[in-house]
């Protein structure tokens, strides 16, 4: 929002003298009072971003969740059963992401994303969608995260998670690496990812009079101490996940189209 | 119905009128309530729009301490907004040096005017929607959105997933439950080997579910789509509450 009032260009920056050291409060402030909120904080909160931003993430996810509703239209002619399926696992992912992993470097617990899961399972597209309907579901009846906010938050987690993991999990295929760690690399890029992409779009919205790059590293500060021991954490859960399929239930990795993933 | 199915809409069953109330209307005044929160600007529409959710959530019959509860996340992110816009925003009159060690931070009024417009539209916001969710049940809002022509493979997916939600979360409890009982969680390896075995399992038990329950739903007379969602014309007394409650938002709108 546009402020009025006298404004002083000669002003100082905020912080006089020593510079380094008020960004480490700053850090430390948020880092300290966001902890508890982990949950919460991947979400952006109802009214936190002004209406032209609100506006443009909703324009920017659309697109993809189109994309997906379209594809999830084939898929059901051909499947009647993948809506089922579809929603069965959707929820699953919402359920684990309920479930706190214990965060060692914290002293706290953290939350699953689960946006790589159901992007290695589902496909980008779909877990966008899924993305898309878990926010939404968190935002009415749980009231995590928002309406106007919605759209930010499934490019962040939606989108930008789920073809980020997506294409970590390809990569590390081609690579050769072992299932466990491409489940590894694509739960990383997914956490990561998520957190950088929420990070640009609050920077965005609300830098202030404050150069848009100091802002945005000091947000990145101030999340890195848990959010790397989660991502890290997420990662590790996921690959353990794919091992614990793969040694279970083979047949699931090949009907979902990972069949040269499960016989390795 | 279970304890967690009752933990998010509680007042489902409820009669009183801002509970019963049609889907449409309350989607229509939850959206057009947002837009004014963040069209608005100030202080005055958020503060109210807090004051109004607040009043209508002891109307619809919610206990006070359930929506102060359900408030304390927000709040706590108010407030480190507040005090991001403390830091971020440098214009305006100085009006406080506050020396902390080796530096200065220095609080101007432009910064405090913003983070509290930012402070409040959060809480007016959070607000406004933990009204929505405290007395709305899903089947009427998934009623209003097929009646807003909304892609019908999503209602079909949130029916599902919002039903399985609940199954899920008490089978994922009693996994957890049970391995904590054998000292899954008792060190962080240990918590890390647990977790991944309790998320396998919900793929595995997922994918048999889903089979079975396709099943079922052949059985009872599913054909790959929703059975048409029945539109109802809207009762005069919630076309009257329509009227009503967007003359209300377009008078709070214009006291900004």
């Amino acid at each position: 929002m546009a402020m009025s009032g006298p404004v002083r260009r000669s002003l100082p920056p905020p912080f006089a003298k020593g510079g380094g050291l008020a960004v480490c409060f700053l850090v430390l402030v948020m880092g300290v009072i966001l902890v508890p909120a982990n949950a919460a904080a991947m979400h952006i909160s109802e009214g936190i971003l002004p209406a032209g931003w609100a506006l443009f993430w909703f324009l920017a996810a659309a697109p993809f969740v189109a994309l997906g509703v379209r594809q999830i239209n084939r898929r059901k002619k051909i499947d009647p059963m993948y809506i089922p399926l579809l929603g069965i696992f959707g929820a699953a992912v919402f359920v684990f992401s309920c479930f706190p992993i214990p965060v060692p470097v914290a002293g706290s617990t953290a939350h699953p994303a689960g946006t790589g899961l159901s992007a290695i399972f589902l496909g980008p597209f779909a877990s966008v969608v899924i993305a898309f309907l878990s926010l939404l579901l968190q935002a009415l009846f749980l009231a995590h995260g928002g309406l106007t906010t919605l759209g930010g938050n499934t490019f962040s987690m939606g989108v930008v998670g789920s073809f980020g993991a997506f294409g970590a999990f390809l990569l590390t295929r081609r690579l050769g690496l072992p299932l466990f760690w491409c489940g590894f690399a694509a739960g990383v890029a997914a956490d990561l990812l998520t957190y950088l992409s929420t990070s640009l779009e609050l920077a965005l919205a609300l830098h202030g009079d404050h150069s848009f790059w100091g802002v945005l590293g000091q947000i990145y500060l101030a999340f890195m101490p848990t959010q790397i021991p989660l991502a890290l954490l997420e990662g590790a859960v996921t690959g353990g996940i794919l091992v614990y399929v793969r040694r279970n239930r083979p047949d699931i990795l090949r009907k979902v189209g990972l069949t040269r993933e499960a016989a390795t | 119905m279970s304890g967690a199915h009752q933990f998010i809409d509680a007042q489902g069953d409820s009669r009183r009128l801002l509970v019963a109330l049609d889907g449409r209307v309350k989607l229509v005044l939850l959206l057009a309530a947002l837009l004014v929160n963040l069209l608005a600007g100030g202080l005055r529409v958020p503060l109210l729009l807090l004051l109004l959710a607040a009043v209508l959530v002891m109307a619809a019959g919610v206990p006070p301490r359930a929506f102060a509860k359900r408030m304390a996340v927000p709040v706590l992110i108010a407030l480190v907004a507040l005090l991001t816009q403390l830091f971020w925003v440098k214009d305006g009159e100085l009006l406080l040096r506050v020396p902390l060690l080796a530096w200065e931070w220095l609080i101007t009024s432009g910064g405090v005017r913003r983070g509290l417009e930012l402070a409040l539209r959060i809480l007016g916001g959070m607000g406004v929607l933990l009204f929505f969710a405290l007395t709305t049940p899903l089947p009427e809002l998934l009623r209003a959105a097929r009646f807003f022509r909304c892609p019908p493979v999503l209602v079909e997916l949130a029916m599902i997933m919002y039903r399985y939600i609940f199954l899920l979360l008490e089978e994922g409890v009693r996994v957890r439950n049970a391995q904590k009982s054998r000292l899954g969680y008792v060190s962080p390896r240990a918590g890390l080997n647990s977790s991944a075995i309790l998320g396998g399992m919900l793929i595995l038990r997922t994918f048999d579910r889903a089979e079975r329950n396709f099943a079922a739903m052949l059985c009872r007379g599913y054909r790959g789509a929703l059975t048409d969602v029945m539109t109802r014309p809207l009762p005069k007394r919630d076309a009257c509450v329509l009227l009503f409650g967007l003359g209300l938002l377009l008078t709070i709108f214009t006291l900004r």
